[in-house]
């Protein structure tokens, strides 16, 4: 038993001895590879998430398409749009689209009888 | 010299919240130190300016001379706090006073207060790889006026002439959810589901006469329940070359309407939909396009809205018209801190319908607005936004009245201009 442990204890510390010098070739011979996966470590680091494609989503979009569901999803809250913003431009804004409201916008613009 | 050229023209794009209308890019922004939250508020004053004139009856068949004006005030506050690598909170609050006068003859009505306020909240979390989900909630608090007794409530004006044609809607509450998920890098898309509880209001009561008396005498106010909005939507944000494009579909449906406890109605379920475009042609010369479309299904009514049983049926014609609008905006930036902005809109709603609820006679319409943008970077955090416009409105009987009703009981054509003109102040801080 002692035998067989003792017999176990060189082995690892052969290993330990050899794997450097092991590795070592093997980085050297790896380091072209490396160099090339350099690029891909740093994508790790996405600003915001990562694409289905492994690349890091363009922040922008992200931020634009998030801003856009929360304008539409709260679109009915109020006649005046929603303070998260709007997806419309200036002068006939989209919110407009919800003004056609009666409930809201009681008084008629005519009416067929008085 | 440049550095500080480059943050001022970063500080216009920035803050053009209503030039760019989110197609801005924002500028790169200080990275908190590590375990600091990173916190900018903002705070954005506008006033804006409408006035009208056209040809407006009391009685549709009585077309007179009509004339409205309005000054709005919108404050609107916001902050925004990121936890780096946990999640992004994002409150803003939003609230206004105003002062309408309608002044069309034997409808003269005068509205001065404020409007309802806009309260939301909204948080992002981090820390998932491929999706980054929200939730949020808006609440409208009713610190406008939904009641406007006697002949006051003709300061309610026609929405496509002032910028505010209502000044109260009872409380609401819509929360909402979604995510975003990118397949491509230049390709995101955020699906969401919001759900609006519309409080009940109070609503002047009885009909109101060409001789300005309210029948019958004595009407006790109406209590309206507009019921519950649920909308689901898919949005998407992409790159194309050198356009940016974003675009939302949402679908809405509606439940029942009640006035004084009993159902008078419920609305179609409804098909929106929005697309805008940003295409910048140099350095300096950005063009923006938006579309929207807006549909309606057949909307369930009562049989007799003057006496209502609280049954329900579906209409026999589709009493809803389809809502289009579309806007171009090309901008130029004529100097490191001045852009200026030139901006045509058309509206056009397809069909004359006509409104079982209150009556009311929603004409086809085609509006056209052409106005300028102007807007001044004070510093990298501060710009000032003027604009004015000019607009013209056409009605039309439309198809569904010209060749099935006599030509005497047809609505004749009516048509309204205005000017409207705004000052806003944004600081970021």
């Amino acid at each position: 038993m002692n035998r067989r442990y003792g017999l176990l204890q060189l082995a690892l510390g052969g290993l330990l001895l050899v794997a450097p010098s092991v590795a070592s070739s093997q980085e050297k011979q790896k380091q072209p590879a490396q160099q090339k996966q350099a690029p891909a470590k740093l994508k790790q680091e996405c600003a915001t998430i990562r694409s289905a494609d492994g690349s890091c989503a363009d922040v922008k979009l992200v931020e634009s398409a998030a801003r856009r569901a929360s304008v539409i999803s709260s679109s009915q809250a109020s006649y005046f749009g929603t303070p998260m913003g709007t997806v419309g431009l200036s002068f006939i804004p989209h919110e407009r689209i919800f003004r056609d409201d009666p409930v809201v916008f009681g008084i008629p613009t005519k009416k067929i009888s008085p | 010299m440049f550095g500080r050229k480059a943050k001022r023209a970063s500080a216009i794009v920035a803050l053009a919240v209503p030039i760019t209308s989110g197609l801005a890019q924002a500028p790169p922004s200080e990275q908190p130190k590590s375990g600091e939250p990173k916190v900018i508020s903002s705070v954005t004053q506008d006033f804006r300016f409408v006035t009208w004139e056209g040809t407006r009856g009391s009685n549709i068949f009585l077309p007179e001379r009509g004339e409205g004006w309005q000054v709005y005030a919108p404050l609107t506050a916001g902050m925004m706090v990121e936890f780096v690598g946990s999640a992004k909170w994002e409150l803003a609050a939003k609230t206004g006073h105003v002062w309408s006068h309608h002044g069309t003859k034997g409808q003269e009505a005068t509205y001065e207060g404020m409007v309802d306020t806009q309260l939301s909240a909204k948080v992002t979390l981090g820390g998932f790889t491929h999706v980054s989900p929200f939730v949020g909630v808006v609440v409208s608090v009713p610190t406008g006026e939904s009641l406007l007794p006697g002949r006051q409530r003709f300061a309610r004006m026609d929405p496509d002439l002032v910028e505010i044609g209502a000044y109260g809607a009872g409380a609401n509450v819509n929360p909402l959810v979604g995510f975003t998920f990118a397949p491509t890098a230049n390709f995101v898309i955020a699906p969401s589901i919001g759900y609006a509880w519309l409080g009940k209001f109070q609503r002047e009561g009885g009909t109101l006469v060409l001789t300005g008396e309210i029948f019958p005498l004595g009407a006790p106010n109406d209590v309206v329940d507009p019921g519950d909005v649920l909308t689901a939507s898919l949005n998407a944000a992409a790159k194309v070359g050198t356009w940016t494009v974003q675009g939302s579909f949402a679908y809405t449906s509606l439940t029942e309407v009640t006035r004084n406890g009993i159902a008078i109605g419920q609305k179609g379920a409804g098909y929106v939909t929005n697309l805008a475009a940003l295409y910048p042609v140099g350095p300096k010369l950005n063009f923006t396009l938006t579309g929207a479309w807006a549909y309606y299904e057949k909307d369930r009514i009562a049989k007799d809205l003057q006496n209502p049983d609280g049954e329900l049926f579906l209409e026999p014609k589709n009493g809803n018209s389809h809502l289009l609008i579309g806007a171009i905006q090309p901008t130029y930036d004529l100097t490191d801190r001045l852009r200026l902005g030139l901006t045509y809109s058309i509206l056009h709603r397809t069909e004359n319908s006509y409104d079982i609820v209150e009556q009311r006679f929603l004409a086809a319409r085609t509006k056209h607005s052409l106005g300028l943008i102007l807007d001044y970077a004070l510093s990298p955090t501060a710009i000032v936004t003027v604009t004015a416009s000019r607009f013209w409105v056409h009605e039309e009987p439309g198809m569904l009245l010209v060749g099935n009703i006599p030509p005497e009981n047809v609505p004749p054509e009516m048509d309204f201009t205005g000017w409207t003109a705004s000052v806003a102040a944004a600081v970021k801080f």
